[in-house]
C-alpha cells in the first residue's frame, strides 16, 4: 500500500497546490451550461417539453455536463502520465522496488478524488440555475463521479503507458479524437430515446452514457436505465480499465 | 575483492542503432567509477540497463550481487539513481518529494521523517524544505535529487551526468557532496559524464566509452600515462644544453624535456639548468581530453560529431 499512498498523496498535493487550476477546469463546463444550456433552454421552454426531456432543459443538461466534466478531468489526468514520462518523474517511480501497479493505481485514485470534487462542485453550482434538481441526489453524484473518473483516468493512463505513440503530436491527436464521440454519444446534451439504432449501439458501449444516466436519475429523476444498472456498469468499467492500466504500466520500459 | 557492479558484454539496440555494443567492466565496492564519453556514446543507455529500466539484448549485469533482469526488484532496493533529466516533481516542496520517495521505498512514520531530515541536513537543504522545487536553482535541485537517491541507504549510487547545466560553483559543490557520500557512507558511486575534469577529479577509475564501446579503462593517471610522457618547458637566459639522461628538444633558449613524471624530475632539471639562468618553467600534463583525442582522433567535446551521435541523442531524448 505504500506506493499507492505515495502516489495518491502526490496527486492530491499537486491539486491543492494549484488552486487556480480547480477554477480553470470548471470554466469549460460552466461555459457549456451558461451559453449552450441557457441558449437552448430559452427556446425549449414550450409547454410539453417535459414529455420529451422528462424535466426542463437546464435540469436535464446540468447532470450531463457534470458527467462530461468528470470524464474530461479523469481522462486528461490519466493522459498526463505521458508528461511524467517525458519530464522524468516516471523514472523515479519505475526504479522504485514497490510494485508498479500499486503506484499507478494510487495515482489514478488520487486523480479520481480530484475529479470527483470538481464534479460535485459543478453540480452544486447547477442548483443555482436549475429549478428541478434534487439535492438528495448528491451522494450518487459523488459515487458516479469517482467511478467515471477512475475508469477514464485508467483509460488515459493505459494509452499513455502503452508506448504505442512515438511522437507527442500523434499522441495528442489520438487523445483528442477519443473525447468527442465519448461526450456526444453519451446523451449528455440531448435525450437518446429517438436517435437511430447505430447511434444507440455506440451509446450503449460508451461508459459515459451510464455515468450521465446515473447523475441525471439522481439529480433530475430522469433516466433510461435503472440506477443499479448504471452503477454496476460503472463499477465494471472502473475495475476493468483499472486492470488494463495496471497491466500496461507494469510492463512499461523505456524502449 | 567483491564487486558492486559486474557487466558482461552488454548489448542494446534501438532499431538499426547499436547504442551499447559489447560493454564489459567491473566496479569494486566503495569505488567511484566514471563512464567518460561524448554525448550519444551509450552512457545513459548503460545506466538504464544497470538500473533495470531497460533490458539488454545481450549480455548480463549484476548490481549489488543481483541480476538486473532476473532480480530487478532486489536490484532496485539496493540502488539509488539520479537521472540525467530531472525527475523531481517541481510542483511539490522538497519535503514532499522526499516523502513520496520514502513511501515508494517502504519507509514510513518516524523513520521516514528522520531520514528526510537527515538527508536534507547533509545536503544543506533543511532550511528550504518547505519551498516548492520550481523555485530551486539548478544546483539545489541536483542536490535534492542526490539526497533523495540516498534516503533508502542504497549500496550503489548511479549518477547520470550529475553536473550538466550547472555553473562552476554549483558543480564544485555537487562534487564535494558526491565525494562525501562515497567517503562517509562507503557507497559505491557510478557516474557518467562528458566532462573530462569531472571524471578526472572525482573518479578512482574511469572507463572511456565511445560509440557504444569501452575503449580504455584505468585510473585517471594510468589513462594519461597511456598516451605518453609529461612535458617540462624551461626557458633560460643563456642558451642551455640538454641535461644528460633526459629526452630533450631545444628551440633557441627553450628546452622541451619529456619525462615520465614531471613532479619527480623537476628538482633535478632545475638543479642542472640553474647555471643557464632559468626565466620560466612550465609543466604540461596530458589531460583526459588528450587521451580521448589520441584514442579516437576526435575531441571529447564535439557533440554529435558523427551522424549516428545525433540520432542516438535524439533517440535518448525519447527514452
Amino acid at each position: 500500500m505504500d506506493a499507492f499512498i505515495a502516489m495518491a498523496y502526490r496527486q492530491l498535493k499537486r491539486f491543492l497546490r494549484a488552486k487556480p487550476r480547480l477554477v480553470f477546469t470548471l470554466i469549460t463546463p460552466i461555459m457549456w451550461i451558461v451559453f449552450y444550456g441557457i441558449g437552448w433552454a430559452s427556446s425549449m421552454n414550450f409547454p410539453g417539453i417535459e414529455l420529451i426531456l422528462g424535466t426542463d432543459y437546464l435540469s436535464f443538461l446540468i447532470p450531463g455536463v457534470v458527467g462530461m466534466a468528470v470524464f474530461m478531468a479523469g481522462y486528461m489526468s490519466g493522459v498526463s502520465v505521458i508528461w511524467d514520462k517525458h519530464f522524468g518523474f516516471l523514472k523515479e517511480v519505475l526504479v522504485a522496488p514497490t510494485p508498479r501497479w500499486q503506484s499507478i493505481t494510487g495515482r489514478i485514485f488520487g486523480d479520481s478524488i480530484v475529479a470527483m470534487i470538481q464534479g460535485v462542485a459543478l453540480a452544486l453550482l447547477g442548483f443555482l440555475i436549475a429549478h428541478n434538481m434534487n439535492p438528495w441526489g448528491l451522494p450518487i453524484v459523488f459515487l458516479a463521479s469517482f467511478l467515471t473518473a477512475f475508469g477514464f483516468a485508467s483509460i488515459g493512463t493505459a494509452i499513455a503507458a502503452s508506448g504505442k505513440f512515438k511522437t507527442i503530436e500523434g499522441f495528442q491527436a489520438f487523445v483528442n479524437l477519443v473525447t468527442f464521440p465519448v461526450i456526444f454519444s453519451s446523451g449528455a446534451f440531448f435525450p437518446l430515446n429517438n436517435v437511430p439504432d447505430w447511434f444507440k449501439s455506440i451509446a450503449y458501449v460508451n461508459p459515459l452514457t451510464y455515468s450521465v444516466d446515473a447523475m441525471r436519475l439522481a439529480l433530475a429523476g430522469v433516466g433510461s436505465f435503472p440506477m443499479w444498472e448504471d452503477l454496476l456498469a460503472l463499477v465494471i468499467f472502473a475495475l476493468t480499465s483499472g486492470a488494463i492500466a495496471a497491466y500496461f504500466f507494469e510492463r512499461s520500459t523505456l524502449d | 575483492m567483491e564487486y558492486a557492479i559486474v557487466a558482461e558484454n552488454l548489448v542494446k539496440r534501438f532499431g538499426p542503432i547499436v547504442a551499447v555494443n559489447g560493454v564489459t567492466f567491473k566496479v569494486k565496492k566503495g569505488e567511484r567509477f566514471g563512464f567518460l564519453g561524448p554525448n550519444g556514446a551509450g552512457k545513459t543507455t548503460t545506466v538504464h540497463i544497470l538500473t533495470t529500466l531497460l533490458k539488454p539484448d545481450e549480455g548480463k549485469a549484476l548490481v549489488a550481487g543481483h541480476d538486473v533482469v532476473k532480480e530487478a526488484r532486489e536490484v532496485r532496493k539496493k540502488i539509488g539513481v539520479v537521472f540525467q533529466d530531472p525527475a523531481l516533481d517541481t510542483h511539490l516542496t522538497a519535503y514532499e518529494n522526499l516523502y513520496i520517495h520514502g513511501r515508494l521505498y517502504g519507509l514510513r512514520g518516524k523513520e521516514l521523517k528522520e531520514r528526510i531530515e537527515e538527508v536534507l541536513k547533509f545536503f544543506d537543504l533543511y532550511e528550504h524544505k518547505d519551498r516548492v522545487v520550481r523555485f530551486f536553482s539548478g544546483g539545489m535541485r541536483r542536490r535534492l535529487e542526490i539526497a533523495r537517491a540516498l534516503m533508502h541507504r542504497p549500496e550503489v549510487l548511479f549518477l547520470d551526468e550529475p553536473t550538466v547545466g550547472l555553473d562552476p560553483q554549483s558543480r564544485a559543490k555537487v562534487w564535494d557532496y558526491i565525494r562525501g557520500v562515497n567517503e562517509e557512507f562507503g557507497i559505491t558511486v557510478f557516474l557518467t559524464t562528458h566532462y573530462m575534469d569531472e571524471a578526472d577529479r572525482l573518479c578512482h577509475r574511469i572507463a572511456i566509452i565511445d560509440r557504444g564501446k569501452i575503449i580504455a579503462e584505468g585510473s585517471p593517471d594510468e589513462l594519461k600515462r597511456m598516451i605518453g610522457k609529461e612535458i617540462i618547458y624551461v626557458k633560460t637566459e643563456i642558451e642551455p644544453k640538454c641535461p644528460e639522461d633526459f629526452e630533450c628538444e631545444k628551440k633557441d633558449n627553450l628546452l622541451i624535456i619529456k619525462v615520465e613524471n614531471a613532479a619527480r624530475a623537476l628538482p633535478k632539471v632545475m638543479e642542472l639548468l640553474t647555471p643557464y639562468k632559468i626565466l620560466e618553467v612550465n609543466v604540461k600534463r596530458p589531460t583526459l581530453d588528450d587521451v580521448f583525442l589520441e584514442l579516437t582522433g576526435r575531441e571529447l567535446r564535439e557533440e554529435g560529431a558523427d551522424t549516428f551521435g545525433i540520432f542516438r541523442a535524439a533517440a535518448r531524448r525519447w527514452m
